[in-house]
């Protein structure tokens, strides 16, 4: 497998994770919608193995999740020039996105507009949890999805 | 801010001595990703890094790292004979 082909699969789990990690965000208002209870398990039971599943393809097995882990003693130059910048991006991206969160959730506080609009309370909690998953994992969806993956060829041939 | 590419010799010295990347690595003190990125050229090394490796091999650092395309060693082994001689 190229590297190139390496990291579009790569970018393919992160796509899933974090499309998924939405759909999760937003199920107070997919489960009003699904009637039968059944149905409701189904599809959060469905949805909790994709998350875990593209959790260890896209940060577990590209070893994503350690790099931006690991204290900078324990990195190397490239290592710590990687994460930094990668931590610098979402860094940036994070208050924006944490902006638009808390407007989303003073606006969830007028009781007119909720009912216009259909919305439950409960979706301040989950997104809560939805943005601290976000802030964990950004500098590792960053890393993967500009970089190309490191290869294993030439590990132990010396050609 | 643009860096130069730096063209090196690591990954012709590497074989012709029979060592792995991962065995290099350890030797410079950096992960064996590290060496295939400068092995290809995708990543430039700091002045400390570029002298251990330099060490390591017991070659100056210009012989191994250049800002213009390398020669072949044949052809430059070749050229400096021809000087000598």
């Amino acid at each position: 497998m190229t590297r190139e082909s390496s990291r579009s699969r790569t970018r393919m789990w992160i796509l899933i994770n974090y499309s998924t990690c939405a759909v999760l965000v937003a199920m107070p208002l997919v489960l009003r919608m699904l009637e039968n209870w059944w149905l409701r398990v189904g599809v959060l039971l469905v949805l909790t193995t994709l998350m875990a599943i593209s959790i260890e393809r896209a940060f577990g097995r590209t070893h994503l999740w350690s790099l931006t882990r690991k204290k900078s003693h324990e990195l190397d130059e490239r290592e710590v020039e990687l994460t930094y910048n990668a931590l610098a991006i979402a860094y940036r991206v994070m208050s924006i996105v944490l902006l638009a969160a808390m407007y989303l959730i003073i606006l969830s506080h007028d009781e007119l507009l909720m009912s216009y609009l259909g919305w439950a309370k409960p979706i301040a909690s989950v997104l809560a949890i939805g943005l601290i998953y976000m802030a964990q994992t950004l500098p590792s969806v960053i890393i993967g999805w500009r970089e190309l993956p490191m290869d294993d060829e030439g590990v132990e041939t010396t050609v | 801010m643009e860096t130069r590419r730096l063209y090196n010799r690591i990954a012709v010295l590497r074989s012709e001595r029979g060592i792995s990347r991962k065995d290099l690595a350890a030797a410079i003190g950096v992960n064996y990703q590290t060496v295939g990125y400068l092995e290809r050229g995708e990543y430039n090394p700091s002045l400390d890094l570029a002298f251990k490796i330099s060490e390591y091999f017991g070659l100056s650092v210009e012989f191994i790292f250049s800002t213009k395309p390398l020669k072949p060693l044949s052809e430059e082994l070749h050229a400096r004979r021809r000087e000598e001689g």
